[in-house]
């Protein structure tokens, strides 16, 4: 027993050893010497956005995914908030029927939402404006593309045809 | 034979005319949504510092440009600005006393067509009245383009704020304190990030300038200061941030290029309106799995050490017997 825990011991302690070797030691070291430069940044920001296409085709029983995508070039850090002045999804010529903004996307359920950047789950937009990205550095300047989920499910009782509203996407310098 | 000609040429017009009417029909455009690169926004400056008087109409711009393949309308309104929260999450529809600037502004015009290519010039006149208090509004104004494809199911509408901070004369208190600072201690694993938080209880913004240098314990070689940068962009030991009034806001640096194993000592700085503050701390890194394998290793050694107390006990015992 005492000389397989001698064992166990010598190879545990060659392993760790082992390990360390291959772990990245090494940093960046910062300037020794440094320059001040006071460079005036024009304060500019540049929005293109565009939903990606017609229509999304609904399936019934899967959630049916779209994008809208927010190129921006910015100078500054800056944030992309998005909203609606009407959140549900409106039948095009019957007052009746729409599809509500909700974060509960799933086959089965009359929803629809969008993903947060980075996120899994969707978010429900709504009339006030929910930041959706939050970039915290200036963008290169051929600008930096944001892509945004858009998942649709049904439920039923519900149309057929098309349903639609306005997405309001903002974007601003974030303090 | 005069006849087969024209007969001939009869059927060949026919079926010509036939050819163009169905050519058109295929090349008639559907209606499709816009495409990226169609409507593209761009506003400067997009944030603004202007001082304001009681009863004074200040004057100012900026200028919108154009800068995709189509036309557009945009038009102009004005929002509250604030922020919520220690990250500053930004609030164009809350009104508090310090967002009644939004009440005060009027352009000479609300909308303007812009073809692809020309800038157009902005003026917008902030009327203040007699009666405000000093201190610190904001607002934004708010360049909204509208010019989305009817048909299309998802209709984009594009919005950039152009973000107002003004500083009211008069009655002007620069007041903030530091709730809190921190530096990490033992990181297993998890990044190096240095976080400070102040309160501004006065009517005025001011500037936080929070720094982080780190340096190796035992070589004394400064790996990050205030110029080193984060291969995203971000900066790991400078930050400049105004704190608005009655707001606490939270500052984060992060040093995303930190080994795996190490030891430094790290230094934090914060400075806002007469007040400095310093916090020094030893800082080991070291991955999680290396300190399992070091306990595994402990452990073996105790019980290792053990088994042979209790070998050389017995081989006494029985030396004595």
């Amino acid at each position: 027993m005492e000389h397989f825990i001698k064992k166990a011991l010598v190879a545990t302690g060659l392993l760790a050893a082992a390990l360390v070797t291959l772990l990245p030691l090494s940093s960046y070291a910062a300037d020794s010497a440094t320059t001040t430069v006071t460079v005036n940044v024009a304060k500019v920001i540049r929005l293109d956005a565009a939903s990606g296409g017609d229509t999304i085709n609904l399936v019934a029983n899967q959630v049916s995914t779209g994008n809208i995508s927010a190129q921006v070039y910015s100078t500054m850090p800056y944030t992309i908030s998005l909203s609606a002045a009407k959140p549900a999804l409106q039948h095009t010529t019957s007052a009746t029927y729409s599809i509500p903004a909700s974060s509960n996307v799933t086959p089965g359920t009359n929803a629809w939402g969008i993903k947060k950047s980075g996120e899994s789950n969707y978010t429900a937009i709504s009339t006030t404006p929910i930041v959706f990205y939050d970039g915290t550095a200036a963008t290169p300047a051929a600008g930096t593309t944001t892509n945004f989920e858009v998942g649709i499910s049904l439920g039923g009782n519900l149309a057929a045809g098309t349903y639609s509203t306005d997405v309001t996407v903002l974007a601003a310098f974030s303090d | 034979m005069s006849f087969f000609l024209r007969l001939s040429r009869t059927l060949l017009v026919v079926v010509l005319s036939s050819l163009a009417a169905l050519i058109s029909s295929c090349a008639a455009p559907s209606a499709s949504a816009l495409e990226a690169g169609d409507i593209v926004l761009q506003v400067s400056p997009a944030e603004q510092e202007i001082d304001l008087a009681p009863s004074q109409t200040y004057t100012g711009s900026f200028t919108v440009e154009n800068v995709g393949r189509e036309a557009f309308t945009f038009t102009l309104s004005a929002h509250p600005y604030q922020v919520s929260g220690p990250d500053y999450t930004p609030v164009f529809t809350t009104e508090t006393a310090y967002t009644t600037l939004s009440t005060w502004l009027s352009f000479d015009q609300n909308n303007l067509d812009l073809a692809p290519g020309p800038s157009a010039g902005v003026t917008y006149h902030v009327h203040v009245p007699a009666d405000v208090p000093g201190g610190c509004q904001y607002a934004a104004i708010i360049v909204e383009t509208r010019d989305a494809d009817d048909t299309a199911a998802m209709r984009i509408v594009s919005q950039i704020a152009v973000l107002l901070y003004a500083h009211v004369s008069g009655e002007q208190r620069l007041a903030g304190s530091l709730l809190d600072q921190q530096l990490p201690n033992v990181l297993l694993g998890s990044s190096f990030t240095s976080v400070a938080t102040v309160e501004n209880t006065g009517n005025l913004d001011f500037d936080l300038i929070h720094t982080l240098t780190v340096t190796d314990f035992f070589t004394g070689r400064t790996v990050v200061n205030q110029s080193t940068a984060n291969p995203d962009g971000t900066h790991a030991g400078f930050a400049e941030q105004v704190v608005l009034p009655a707001t606490t806001r939270t500052s984060t640096l992060t040093w995303s290029g930190a080994p795996a194993l190490g030891l430094f000592r790290a230094h934090q700085t914060l400075s806002f309106l007469d007040q400095a503050y310093d916090l020094e701390q030893v800082v080991f890194l070291c991955p999680v799995w290396l300190v399992g394998l070091l306990a595994v290793f402990v452990l073996l050694l105790i019980v290792w050490l053990i088994l042979r107390f209790r070998r050389h006990c017995q081989a006494r015992r029985d030396r004595l017997a």
